[in-house]
C-alpha cells in the first residue's frame, strides 16, 4: 500500500464517490447472480 | 528461540506503557455510551459508565505511572505482546459496564460479550436485550466498531503489508522495524474511510428504518448501530431477534451492501479510492470471494431446496442466501432463529454455510476465517503444482496473482498460508470437541465452532447463558486467537515462555 | 490495455444485469409469475377451529409441526409498532424469544405502550395463523394475526436506583483524576514538554 507522507487528503471527491458506488455495486452484482441461481433451482424443481 | 529473548524490565515497562495508553483509549470510548445515557436521561446507566470510565483511567494512568520506559520505540515482539495483552485487559475493563447493568448472569458472560464485540464475532450472552438501555446498546455497538477498526490497524501495522508477505509468520529482518510512525499514519487512513462510510451508512440505514415504520430517533439510532455492526462484520443488533426484528427485505438488502463492503481488505478500499476501481475485479480476494460465495451460495440454495425449507425464490434468497453471505463475510446477521438452523436446514445447506464461515472474508479487514487471500494462494499453488508436473524438468513455472499490484507466488507465502489454515482447522476441531464434551450434538457443535473460529456470529442455538463455563471460556480464547490470526497470541505465549525458561 | 479489457468486462456485466432485470421484473418475466397468489391477509377465524395456545418456545422448537395452524399467543409488545400501509408489524416478546406479528392497522392501534428500557410494554394476546417461514413475508417466522387484544396495559419498569453507586462513581472519579494529574506531572518533569495520553506520535 503506497502512502504519500505529508498529504492529509489522499483522495479526491470524485474517486471517493465512484469508489463507494463501485464497492456497493459489487455485492449487488453478486446478489443478482444468486437471484438467478435461486430462480433456476425453483424452475427446475 | 532467538526471536524471543528473555524479557527484561524494560520490556515490561514498554508493554505496560502502551497497554496503559490503550486502556485509556478504551475509557475514552466509554464517553459515547455515557453521553448517550445522559441524552436519554438514563441516569443510573450514566453512573455505571462513570464508574467504568474511572476504573479504566485508574488502570490506564496507573500503568503509565508505573511503567516509564527509557525509550518509547516499540519492537515487533513487544508490539505483539501489547496487542494481545491489552485485548485481555480491555476485555475485563469493557465488561464492567455490562456487569453493572444486571443484564448478565455472570462476569464471565459479560467478558464473553466484550470479547465477542472486540473480535467482531457477534455471539451474545446478554439477557433481556429487548429492555436494554440506549447507553448499553451504544456500548455494545461501539465496542464492535472499535474492535474492528483496531484489528485492521494492527493487521496493517504488525502483519507487515508488503504484497506477498502479508502474513509472514517469521518476520526476521523486519523485527527491528519501528512500528509507531506506521501505526499513526495507517490509523488515520483507515479512520477516514470508515468514518465516511459511517456517515453514508447511518444515513441510508436510518432512512430505510423510517420507511419501514420506525420513529425517527429510533430509526437513526438503529441505523447507526446496525451500520456499525455490519461494517465491522460484527453482527450485533439492538434487539433480540437480530435483523429479523425489522421484517424488511429492503432493510436486509442495505445491510448486505455495507457488510460486504466492510469485509473488503483495506488495501482494496485504498486502491479503489485512489481511482484504481478495476482492482475490484482483478484482486485475488475479490475474485476468490465472488467464486466461493457463488458456489457455496449454490450449495446452500440446492441444500435448502432438497430439504424443502423454503418455498419460493424470494424466501430462498432472503433467508438462505442472506445467511450464507452473512456467514461468508463473517458478519453474523441472522434473519432466522438459531434453533431453526438446527431444526429446519438440512445437512447440505449447513455444510455450505460452515464452509463459508471457515473461508471467511478478506485479509486486513474486520472479517475473520481463513481469508480469501489464503484460499486464493492455496488454489494458485495447486495450479502451479499441476503446471510443474506437466512442464519439462528444466522449466521454471511462475504463477502470479493480483494483490494491489502484480505479485509472484512464492513458496514461502504458500507455506505460511497453509500453516495458518491448519491452525484454524485445528482450532475448529478443538471447539467442536469441547462442544461435544459439553453435551451438544456433533452437528451443532461443528457449526457453532466454525462460527467462533471465523469470528462469524451465526448461531444454531448452542451459544446461550446456559452453556457450560468450559465452553464459554474455550470460545473466548478461540475468538481472540482467531482474530489475532494466532500471531499475537503466539508472541505473548513465547514471551511468557522465554521469561519462564530464563534463557 | 488491461484496464480497457476490464472496463469492457464491467460494461458487459452491467448490460447483462440490466437485461436480466428487465426480463425478470417485466410483466412477462418470471418474477411476476413467482408472486404468491394474493390472499386475504387477515382472514377471520374459520368456524369450528380452536386456536392452539402456544408459547414462544413452542413456535420455534415445534415450528414445522405448528406451521399453518391457528394459534393464540400472548406476550409483551416490544420496541416499535411498524405501520406499513394497511398492515403493521409488532414484535411480541415471550419468555425466551420475541415473535413477529403481522396484523391489520386497525388492530395495531390498540397498542399503547411498547416495551423498552423504561417501560414494560402492553401484554397483548393475538390470534392468527402461524407460519414457520411465511412465503408472503420473505420467509419470516410470523403470526398473521386477525385480532389483537390488550390483556394488561404496560407500566414503567422499576427505576434502577443508582444508590451507593453514585458514591463509588464520585470516589473513583477523584482517584482517576488524581492519577491523571500525577501521570502528567511526572511526564512534564521528566520530559520538559507537553504530552497528553502518551507518546504515540513521537
Amino acid at each position: 500500500m503506497k502512502r504519500e507522507p505529508g498529504r492529509h487528503h489522499l483522495f479526491t471527491w470524485q474517486d471517493v464517490l465512484l469508489g463507494i458506488a463501485a464497492e456497493l455495486a459489487y455485492p449487488a452484482v453478486l446478489g443478482l447472480v444468486a437471484f438467478f441461481l435461486a430462480w433456476l433451482v425453483v424452475r427446475v424443481r | 528461540m532467538r526471536l524471543v529473548r528473555r524479557p527484561h524490565l524494560e520490556d515490561f515497562r514498554v508493554i505496560g506503557h502502551y497497554t496503559g495508553i490503550i486502556i485509556n483509549g478504551l475509557g475514552l470510548a466509554m464517553l459515547a455510551p455515557l453521553l448517550t445515557a445522559l441524552a436519554f436521561a438514563e441516569w443510573a446507566v450514566a453512573v455505571d459508565f462513570v464508574i467504568s470510565l474511572a476504573v479504566a483511567f485508574i488502570l490506564g494512568y496507573g500503568l503509565l505511572l508505573v511503567s516509564r520506559p527509557r525509550r518509547h520505540d516499540l519492537s515487533w515482539v513487544q508490539g505483539m505482546v501489547v496487542a494481545s495483552f491489552s485485548w485481555l485487559v480491555g476485555m475485563v475493563v469493557g465488561a464492567l459496564p455490562y456487569y453493572l447493568s444486571f443484564h448478565y448472569r455472570s462476569f464471565l458472560d459479560a467478558a464473553f460479550d466484550v470479547m465477542s464485540g472486540f473480535t467482531t464475532t457477534g455471539l451474545v450472552l446478554i439477557q433481556d436485550l429487548d429492555h436494554v438501555s440506549n447507553g448499553i446498546n451504544m456500548w455494545r455497538h461501539v465496542l464492535t466498531y472499535l474492535g474492528g477498526q483496531g484489528m485492521v490497524v494492527l493487521a496493517l501495522t504488525f502483519l507487515l503489508q508488503d504484497a506477498a508477505g502479508a502474513f509472514k509468520m517469521y518476520v526476521g529482518e523486519a523485527k527491528d522495524e519501528r512500528l509507531l510512525p506506521n501505526v499513526v499514519h495507517t490509523a488515520r487512513t483507515i479512520w477516514y474511510i470508515s468514518l465516511l462510510y459511517l456517515a453514508v451508512g447511518t444515513l441510508l440505514q436510518g432512512l430505510v428504518g423510517l420507511s419501514i415504520g420506525m420513529q425517527p430517533v429510533r430509526a437513526f439510532l438503529h441505523g447507526l448501530w446496525i451500520f456499525m455492526a455490519g461494517w465491522s462484520t460484527g453482527g450485533f443488533a439492538p434487539m433480540s431477534q437480530n435483523v429479523l426484528y425489522y421484517h424488511s427485505a429492503l432493510f436486509e438488502a442495505v445491510t448486505v451492501l455495507f457488510f460486504v463492503a466492510g469485509s473488503y481488505n483495506f488495501g482494496l478500499h485504498y486502491a479503489v479510492w485512489v481511482g484504481k476501481r478495476d482492482e475490484l475485479v482483478r484482486n485475488i480476494e475479490a475474485v476468490s470471494f465472488a467464486i466461493t460465495s457463488t458456489l457455496l451460495g449454490a450449495v446452500v440454495i440446492a441444500g435448502l431446496e432438497r430439504s424443502g425449507t423454503y418455498a419460493n425464490v424470494a424466501t430462498l434468497l432472503r433467508k438462505g442466501y442472506y445467511l450464507l453471505i452473512s456467514g461468508h463475510t463473517t458478519t453474523g446477521f441472522q434473519s432466522i432463529y438459531g434453533r431453526q438452523l438446527a431444526l429446519e436446514w438440512g445437512d447440505l445447506a449447513l455444510l455450505g454455510v460452515i464452509t463459508a464461515m471457515l473461508f471467511g472474508g478478506s485479509a486486513v479487514s474486520t472479517a475473520g476465517g481463513f481469508k480469501g487471500l489464503r484460499i486464493g494462494l492455496i488454489f494458485k499453488a495447486l495450479v502451479q503444482e499441476v503446471r510443474r508436473l506437466l512442464a519439462p524438468e528444466s522449466a521454471v513455472v511462475v504463477e502470479k496473482f493480483q494483490y494491489m499490484r502484480e505479485v509472484v507466488l512464492e513458496d514461502g507465502s504458500v507455506r505460511n498460508a497453509l500453516l495458518i489454515v491448519v491452525l484454524y482447522l485445528a482450532m475448529w476441531g478443538l471447539g467442536t470437541a469441547v462442544g461435544v464434551i459439553s453435551g451438544f450434538p456433533v452437528r451443532e457443535a461443528l457449526f457453532e465452532s466454525a462460527s467462533v473460529t471465523g469470528n462469524v456470529g451465526l448461531s444454531d442455538g448452542v451459544t446461550s447463558a446456559a452453556m457450560p463455563s468450559l465452553l464459554k471460556t474455550t470460545y473466548i480464547v478461540m475468538m481472540w486467537a482467531g482474530r489475532m490470526e494466532f500471531m499475537s497470541v503466539l508472541a505473548l505465549l513465547g514471551f511468557i515462555w522465554a521469561g519462564v525458561r530464563g534463557k | 490495455m488491461n484496464r480497457k479489457k476490464h472496463a469492457l468486462a464491467w460494461m458487459v456485466v452491467t448490460v447483462l444485469a440490466a437485461v436480466a432485470l428487465v426480463v425478470w421484473l417485466g410483466p412477462s418475466g418470471p418474477l411476476h409469475r413467482m408472486q404468491p397468489a394474493p390472499r386475504t391477509p387477515f382472514a377471520p377465524l374459520p368456524p369450528g377451529v380452536t386456536p392452539t395456545l402456544v408459547s414462544d418456545q413452542d413456535l420455534v422448537e415445534r415450528a414445522q409441526e405448528l406451521d399453518g395452524q391457528w394459534v393464540t399467543f400472548q406476550g409483551e409488545a416490544l420496541g416499535d409498532l411498524m405501520m406499513r400501509g394497511e398492515s403493521a408489524w409488532l414484535n411480541v416478546g415471550g419468555a425466551g424469544y420475541a415473535i413477529g406479528v403481522l396484523m391489520p392497522r386497525a388492530e395495531a392501534v390498540k397498542v399503547q405502550i411498547l416495551g423498552n428500557y423504561r417501560f414494560n410494554g402492553d401484554t397483548v394476546r393475538v390470534f392468527g395463523v402461524f407460519h414457520r417461514a411465511d412465503p408472503a413475508q420473505g420467509g419470516d417466522l410470523d403470526i398473521v394475526a386477525s385480532s389483537l387484544e390488550v390483556v394488561k396495559p404496560g407500566e414503567p419498569r422499576p427505576d434502577p436506583r443508582a444508590g451507593n453507586r453514585v458514591y463509588a462513581a464520585a470516589g473513583l472519579s477523584l482517584l482517576a483524576l488524581a492519577l491523571f494529574l500525577a501521570a502528567h506531572l511526572v511526564r512534564r518533569r521528566s520530559e520538559g514538554g507537553e504530552g497528553h495520553l502518551g507518546n504515540a506520535g513521537h
